[in-house]
C-alpha cells in the first residue's frame, strides 16, 4: 500500500512539475561554475524519490512520500496561505512533528513580473508565510530557515499563466 | 553633306541665332529696369554669390605650438606637439586661418570660406527671397547697395520695413537643431554688422536669457546656434544702399534668436 | 543604434510677433534703435552630420596597441561609432571621406567638408611618443563659421587607446550639447546564460560600448544588483554565495570581497551615497523588508524605514540629502522620497499600475523608474510630476543612469536579459552588445 501510494505521488510530482527535474542536471551549459551546488529548491528530491522502495525515515524521500506537495503556490503579487496551501502545510507540520530532529530551509519563491528587488522582498514574505504557518502547527521555529529567490529560480520556464503560476511558490525542503 | 543636311544646318544656325538674340534682349532687360517705373522696387535675390562680401582682415597667425591641451586621461600636466602648420606654398587660400585661440572668436560669426554650400541643396533652397514689396513706399531709390545716396534719411515706417526685410532673409537659417528640448527657452541677442552690399562684417552675442539657471550649460551652444542663424543666411541682398550707413542705418541690427514656441 | 529615427522633430512653431524688451545696453559706436523687433528661430532636436576622417600620423610608428596609422583609423571609427550611439550625431565618415593629411589637422578644408553636407568636423592625429605611451589630438571646428570649437589631447598608454577615442568623444560630445560626456565609462553588470531555471550568473564589467570586457565572479554562486562606487573604488553587490544572499562589497584593486553587513537576514538592493562612504540598502527581516544605511567600511545598521510594507530600491539624490525609493505600503508598488536620515517621508508617484526601481539622475533634475504592469522605463520629476515613458514595446526595467544625466542604460526582456540605453531627450535607443546574456546594468561615472 505504501509502495503504491508512493508510486502515485511521484507520478504526480513528475506530472505537476514536469520540465523541473529532467533538465535539471544538465551538464552542457557554457561556462559550468566550478562547485556545481544546487542552489535553489531541492526538488531533485524528486527524482530520487524511490520509486518502489521505503524510504529512510526523515529523509527526504520520506517527507515527499508522505505530503501531497512539497510546495505551496501563491497568487500574484500575494502571500496569502489559502485553503489548498493549508492543506498541504498541514501535513507537512504533521511530517516534521513525526520527525523532530529535521531542520528545513523555506525557499520563497515569486514569478517573473516583477522587479528584481521586490520580487527578492515577495519570495521573503511568502518564505516566511509559510514558516509562519508551520510554526502554528507546532513545528519549532529553530528548526525551519528560510531563503527568498525572488524570481532566479523558476520552476517552470515560460511566460505564461501557468508557469508563472508555478513560480509563485514557497518550497519546504529537507535534506537529502 | 547632302541638301537635306544643309537644309537642317541653315535651320539649326538660324534659329539658334535668334534664340540667342531673344536671351540677349531678355537678359538686357532685366539688367537695365527702367528708372523710374516702380522707384520702391527691390533686387530678387535668386543667387547668392559664393564670393566673400566681407574679406577680413584676420591677423591672428596660425597656432600651432600654442595650445596647452588639457585633460589627458594620464597625464594632465603633458602637451602635444602641434601638428606642423600647412605648407603655404600648398594651400593658396583666400581666407585665413580660423582663429582657435580666441575665446570670443566662437561668440563671433567671421565668414566661412564657402558660407552657402554648407547645407547642400537644402540649404540653397533656403536662400533668403525678398518679395518686391517689402519695402514699398520706403524711398525712391532703386539703386542696388553699391550705390549710396548719403542724403537720405531714415525713418520709423522705414527701418520697420527693413527690419521686416532682414527677418525674412533669415527666417530660412531659423531651424538649429537645439542640444536638447529643454534648451529652447533660452534667448540670445546678436548684434549684426552688415558690409554696404549686405555681407556680413561682424556678429557678436550681446545678450542671452536664460530663466533656468539649472539649464545653463546649454548656453555656450545656443550662442553657437544664434550666430549660425546670421552665418548661415548672409549676405542679405536688396537692402536700400542710401540707407545703410544714416542713423539709425541697416548697417548695424540686433536680432533675437527665440527658439520656443509661442 | 538601429532603430533612431532621422526624422526631424519639430516641436516648437515659428514665433512671429513678440516684442523683444529693450536691449542696446552694448555701446556701439552707432547705437541703434530697436524700433522694430527681429526676432527669429525654430528650435528643433535633430540629429548632427558631422564628419569624421580617419586621423593621420605624423610619423608612422609601431606600438603595442598597434601601429599607428592603424590606431589613427580605429580611433576615428570609435569617435564616430560614440558619437552615433548617442542618437544625437549622423557621423559622416571616417570611410568614404577624402584623406586628411598631418598639416591639415590644425588647417580644415573647409569647403570640402562643407561639400559632404556636415554641419561640424573633428579631425585628429596619433602619434607614438618616446616614452612609449600614445597621444591622441582631438579638434572640432565648425563648418559652416569655418572656425575651431574645441581641441584636446590625450596621451594614454597603449592599453588605454580607446579611452583616447572615447575621450575625444566626450569633447564633442560635451562641446555640442552642453552636456558633459559620457563615452569614456564603464558598466559593471550580471552576464547571464544557461535556462532560466539553471541560470548562471556573473559579474562582469566592460566599457560603455562592450569593449575590454571581462568577468569578476565565476558564475559559481548567483549575483544580482552591482553597483559602482562614485569613486570608484568598489563595486557593491548582491551575492547567493554560501545560499546566505546578501550584499557585497568588492575592491577593484584587489579583488578582494567582503560582506557589508553581519547579519543573519537577507539583505538586497545596495546602493551608494554620493560621497561614497555609505550604502543603503534593504534588509529582510521576517517578511517585512526596510531600507537601512550602513557605512561602506560596516558597523552597525541604521535603519531609515519602519513600515509593514516592501520598503526597498533607495537612492540616493545627488546631493546626499534625499532618498527614494519604492514602497507598497499603499497596496502597490509606489515611489516615495524622504530626507537621508528617513524622516519626512512622501510618496510622488501615484499613477495606477505601479512603479518601481526608481534611480536619481546625476544631475538631480529627474528621476528614472520601472513602470510595473507594462514594464517599461520612464522618467518623472523629483516631486513626481512629469512622469514620461522613454521605452517602447518588451520587457523593461532596471534603469542606470549615465554620468550625464542624459542617457539611461536598463535590462530588455525578462528570462533573456539585454542591456539597452535610450537618450532621454531623444528617445533614441540603441543596444550595448554583451558575449552573453545581460542584466542589471550599473554605470560607471566617467573615468578619471
Amino acid at each position: 500500500m505504501k509502495t503504491k501510494t508512493a508510486s502515485l505521488m511521484a507520478a504526480i510530482l513528475v506530472v505537476t512539475f514536469t520540465a523541473g527535474c529532467s533538465s535539471r542536471r544538465a551538464q552542457d551549459l557554457p561556462p559550468e561554475p566550478p562547485s556545481a551546488s544546487t542552489p535553489g529548491e531541492g526538488e531533485a528530491g524528486t527524482e530520487n524519490s524511490g520509486i518502489g522502495e521505503t524510504a529512510l525515515p526523515g529523509s527526504r524521500a520520506d517527507f515527499l512520500q508522505n505530503v501531497p506537495a512539497d510546495r505551496v503556490l501563491f497568487a500574484f503579487d500575494s502571500y496569502d496561505i489559502d485553503n489548498e496551501a493549508r492543506r498541504i502545510l498541514d501535513a507537512q507540520a504533521q511530517w516534521l512533528n513525526a520527525n523532530p530532529n529535521v531542520r528545513v530551509t523555506i525557499e520563497g519563491h515569486a514569478d517573473e513580473r516583477g522587479t528584481r528587488e521586490y520580487n527578492l522582498a515577495l519570495g521573503d514574505r511568502r518564505a516566511n508565510a509559510a514558516r509562519d504557518y508551520l510554526q502554528s502547527r507546532g513545528v519549532s521555529a529553530s528548526r525551519m530557515t528560510t531563503i527568498s529567490w525572488g524570481k532566479e529560480r523558476p520552476a517552470v520556464e515560460g511566460s505564461g499563466e501557468y508557469a508563472w503560476s508555478q513560480n509563485r511558490r514557497a518550497v519546504t525542503v529537507v535534506p537529502q | 553633306m547632302d541638301r537635306a543636311e544643309a537644309a537642317g544646318f541653315g535651320v539649326a544656325v538660324g534659329g539658334h541665332a535668334a534664340l540667342l538674340l531673344a536671351l540677349t534682349l531678355g537678359l538686357f532687360t532685366a539688367a537695365n529696369p527702367p528708372i523710374g517705373t516702380n522707384p520702391i522696387e527691390v533686387s530678387f535675390v535668386e543667387e547668392v554669390g559664393l564670393t566673400s562680401a566681407a574679406p577680413e582682415p584676420v591677423t591672428t597667425p596660425p597656432e600651432q605650438g600654442m595650445a596647452p591641451l588639457t585633460g589627458p586621461p594620464e597625464d594632465a600636466a603633458t602637451t602635444i606637439p602641434e601638428p606642423a602648420p600647412p605648407a603655404p606654398q600648398a594651400q593658396p587660400r583666400p581666407s585665413p586661418q580660423p582663429q582657435p585661440k580666441q575665446p570670443p572668436a566662437r561668440e563671433r560669426a567671421t565668414r566661412p570660406q564657402t558660407p552657402t554650400r554648407n547645407n547642400g541643396s537644402a540649404q540653397a533652397d533656403r536662400r533668403p527671397r525678398l518679395g518686391r514689396d517689402i519695402l514699398k513706399g520706403l524711398g525712391n531709390d532703386p539703386a542696388p547697395a553699391a550705390a549710396p545716396r548719403p542724403a537720405a534719411a531714415m525713418t520709423g515706417e522705414a527701418r520697420a520695413s527693413i527690419n521686416a526685410a532682414i527677418r525674412r532673409a533669415l527666417l530660412p537659417c531659423e531651424r538649429q537643431p537645439l542640444p536638447s528640448p529643454e534648451a529652447a527657452v533660452i534667448e540670445v541677442d546678436v548684434r549684426v554688422t552688415l558690409t554696404r552690399d549686405g555681407g556680413l562684417a561682424d556678429a557678436d552675442v550681446v545678450r542671452v536669457r536664460n530663466p533656468d539657471s539649472e539649464l545653463a550649460h546649454y548656453e555656450r551652444r545656443m550662442r553657437d546656434l544664434a550666430l549660425n542663424v546670421i552665418r548661415q543666411c548672409t549676405p542679405i541682398r536688396g537692402l536700400p544702399g542710401n540707407l545703410y550707413d544714416v542713423p539709425r542705418g541697416w548697417r548695424q541690427f540686433t536680432y533675437t534668436f527665440d527658439p520656443r514656441q509661442s | 543604434m538601429s532603430k533612431f529615427k532621422f526624422k526631424t522633430l519639430r516641436l516648437w512653431a515659428l514665433l512671429l510677433l513678440v516684442a523683444p524688451p529693450a536691449l542696446a545696453q552694448t555701446a556701439a559706436d552707432q547705437p541703434v534703435e530697436e524700433d522694430e523687433p527681429i526676432r527669429v528661430g525654430e528650435g528643433v532636436v535633430r540629429v548632427l552630420p558631422i564628419a569624421v576622417p580617419y586621423m593621420p600620423t605624423p610619423q608612422a610608428a609601431e606600438t603595442p596597441a598597434g601601429n599607428t596609422q592603424n590606431l589613427g583609423r580605429q580611433v576615428a571609427e570609435i569617435v564616430a561609432t560614440d558619437l552615433r550611439n548617442s542618437g544625437l550625431f549622423t557621423p559622416i565618415g571616417p570611410s568614404g571621406l577624402r584623406p586628411v593629411t598631418y598639416p591639415q589637422v590644425t588647417a580644415p578644408d573647409y569647403p570640402y567638408f562643407a561639400t559632404t553636407g556636415a554641419q561640424n568636423l573633428v579631425q585628429g592625429f596619433v602619434q607614438a611618443n618616446a616614452d612609449g605611451n600614445i597621444t591622441v589630438g582631438c579638434y572640432l571646428y565648425d563648418v559652416t563659421a569655418g572656425a575651431e570649437l574645441a581641441r584636446q589631447g590625450y596621451v594614454v598608454r597603449p592599453p588605454d587607446w580607446r579611452r583616447a577615442a572615447h575621450r575625444c568623444a566626450d569633447t564633442i560630445y560635451s562641446r555640442l550639447t552642453g552636456e558633459g560626456g559620457y563615452f569614456d565609462t564603464r558598466i559593471v553588470y550580471v552576464s547571464e546564460t544557461g535556462p532560466a531555471r539553471r541560470r548562471i550568473k556573473r559579474l562582469a564589467m566592460m566599457d560603455y560600448d562592450g569593449a575590454n570586457h571581462r568577468f569578476l565572479t565565476n558564475g559559481q554562486w548567483t549575483v544580482l544588483t552591482p553597483r559602482f562606487a562614485p569613486n570608484q573604488q568598489t563595486i557593491t553587490f548582491m551575492t547567493y554565495e554560501n545560499e546566505r544572499p546578501r550584499v557585497m562589497v568588492y575592491e577593484l584593486d584587489s579583488g578582494r570581497t567582503r560582506p557589508l553587513v553581519q547579519q543573519p537576514h537577507m539583505t538586497f538592493a545596495p546602493r551608494y551615497s554620493p560621497d561614497s562612504r555609505h550604502i543603503i540598502f534593504s534588509m529582510a527581516v521576517n517578511g517585512n523588508t526596510d531600507i537601512y544605511r550602513i557605512p561602506v567600511s560596516g558597523g552597525t545598521p541604521l535603519r531609515l524605514t519602519n513600515s509593514p510594507g516592501i520598503d526597498t530600491g533607495g537612492s540616493y539624490s545627488p546631493d546626499g540629502s534625499r532618498i527614494v525609493f519604492e514602497s507598497d505600503r499603499s497596496g502597490s508598488q509606489q515611489l516615495y522620497v524622504m530626507s537621508a536620515d528617513g524622516s519626512g517621508q512622501r510618496r510622488i508617484s501615484f499613477g495606477g499600475g505601479g512603479y518601481a526601481t526608481p534611480v536619481w539622475s546625476p544631475r538631480g533634475n529627474l528621476i528614472a523608474f520601472t513602470r510595473t504592469g507594462s514594464f517599461q522605463i520612464g522618467v518623472m520629476s523629483p516631486d513626481g510630476s512629469g512622469a514620461r515613458i522613454l521605452t517602447r514595446g518588451g520587457y523593461a526595467e532596471g534603469p542606470t543612469w549615465a554620468p550625464n544625466g542624459r542617457a539611461v542604460m536598463f535590462t530588455r526582456g525578462a528570462s533573456q536579459g539585454e542591456l539597452w540605453y535610450v537618450d532621454v531627450a531623444s528617445g533614441a535607443t540603441r543596444r550595448v552588445p554583451t558575449p552573453l546574456g545581460g542584466s542589471d546594468p550599473a554605470w560607471s561615472p566617467l573615468r578619471n
